[in-house]
């Protein structure tokens, strides 16, 4: 697949991974399309359609980490910017949870935020977020546990 | 509702939307154009250096701005005692051929390989400087660490350490400098399921001091292995705080040792 139309089928996707990771949506599309830059000069190393998106992914997930590491862990604990208002009522309680939700998502390791935006926003298998962030099978059986767990705890109060 | 579900709904509302519109698809090309002439930067003063060395005189002189590399016959440069203890190489001084001049270190290439041009680096926090070259043999398709077969040698007030962290001896994976999960360098190039990464994470196996030319450096030794080949080497690496010279040894070259006895220092 070209590098265009790779662009236009998963350029909104790859925002919403690198938006997940970075907490900062203007830096997740400089981001997305760096990755994308660097797909396109190395484009010739994969061949196999299907094998595309995943190293696509695994360049936004780099770039998304070396953009932490840049930040530095003030930055990456800080909460989200807060949004426009909802009005109240489910709206409200949606947008607590979420809120919620994600300041327990910024607390969590580098590792366990990566593996539970991969399985629980993307739906990617254990064997694909390994492939992804270039781990083994079993660290991730074991980053999503403790990262859905340290987040059962801390989510305690929305049940 | 169960928590997989509520991180499931959050994580859905939270992802930030991004139309895939000109304006996105011209932010990709501008990116490409700065990945390009990053890349072309290297390849010019690749060609330079490729250009004075056909020339074939006796004594080379290369500058690219900042970059430099300089090699010379019997070069200038002069033992000091300025690093800690001294100690018996038991290892011969190679013969005074063609010095290489690399900031303020010269030593001799081991026989058939050659010097890059180097190459600027910047500390993404501080922005203190540095730059490295890669020695490796002409021609050499063995395996390849950052671009590189045979030995990195970095100098300069920024020496990149684990994840790019000033680099700091007798700490775990100082000699992997990359934040990305590095590709094992012993297969070919894989992605998705078959990608084969390198678990940097491995024990500090030895950590000494050993000699470089007349100086006592600090010796780390650490254990690697690529996750899916299973197979395991020993990065190893000699530092010299005071000249801020690092050399890195990724694969255990044999010339290793007499290369380094070859290293004289400038006062």
């Amino acid at each position: 697949m070209a590098t265009e139309d790779l662009f236009r089928e998963r350029y909104s996707e790859m925002v919403g991974l690198a938006g997940l990771l970075l907490n900062d949506r203007g830096a997740a599309e400089e981001v997305v399309q760096d990755a994308f830059a660097k797909y396109h000069m190395a484009r010739h190393r994969v061949r196999e359609p299907e094998r595309q998106v995943a190293y696509l992914r695994s360049i936004v997930c780099n770039l998304a980490r070396g953009r932490l590491r840049r930040w530095g862990l003030e930055r990456r604990r800080q909460p989200l910017p807060e949004r426009e208002a909802l009005p109240a009522g489910d709206a409200a309680e949606a947008r607590h949870r979420r809120d919620t939700v994600a300041a327990a998502l910024a607390g969590l390791p580098r590792r366990q935020r990566e593996c539970v935006v991969l399985r629980y926003w993307l739906d990617l298998s254990e064997r694909d977020i390994a492939a992804t962030l270039g781990i083994a099978a079993g660290s991730v059986k074991s980053h999503l546990h403790r990262g859905l767990a340290a987040l059962e705890s801390r989510l305690e109060d929305l049940r | 509702m169960r928590t997989d579900d509520m991180v499931r709904e959050a994580l859905a509302d939270l992802a930030p939307t991004a139309p895939a519109d000109n304006t996105a698809l011209a932010g990709v090309h501008r990116a490409i154009g700065r990945r390009r002439r990053r890349q072309h930067v290297a390849q010019a003063v690749a060609a330079v250096a490729l250009a004075a060395t056909a020339v074939g005189t006796g004594a080379l002189l290369l500058r690219a701005e900042d970059n430099k590399v300089q090699t010379g016959n019997g070069g200038d440069g002069r033992p000091t005692t300025t690093e800690p203890t001294t100690e018996t190489t038991g290892v011969p001084k190679p013969d005074e051929g063609d010095r290489t001049q690399f900031g303020p270190v010269s030593f001799v290439l081991p026989q058939g390989w050659e010097a890059t041009p180097s190459q600027k680096l910047t500390d993404p926090e501080t922005g203190a400087q540095g730059d490295f070259i890669c020695i490796a043999p002409t021609d050499d398709t063995g395996p390849v660490w950052e671009d590189c077969s045979g030995l990195l040698i970095y100098r300069g007030d920024y020496i990149p350490g684990s994840e790019t962290r000033p680099y700091e001896p007798h700490t775990a994976a100082a000699w992997s400098h990359s934040f990305d999960v590095p590709s094992c360098p012993f297969e070919p190039p894989a992605f998705g399921p078959d990608f084969d990464g390198v678990d940097t994470s491995g024990a500090l196996i030895e950590q000494s001091f050993r000699p470089v030319g007349d100086k006592s450096a600090y010796y780390d030794r650490w254990q690697a292995n690529c996750q899916r080949s299973d197979h395991p080497f020993e990065p190893q690496a000699w530092f010299l705080p005071q000249s801020k010279v690092l050399v890195l040894d990724i694969f255990g070259h044999p010339e290793t040792a007499e290369f380094l006895a070859s290293f004289e220092f400038e006062e």
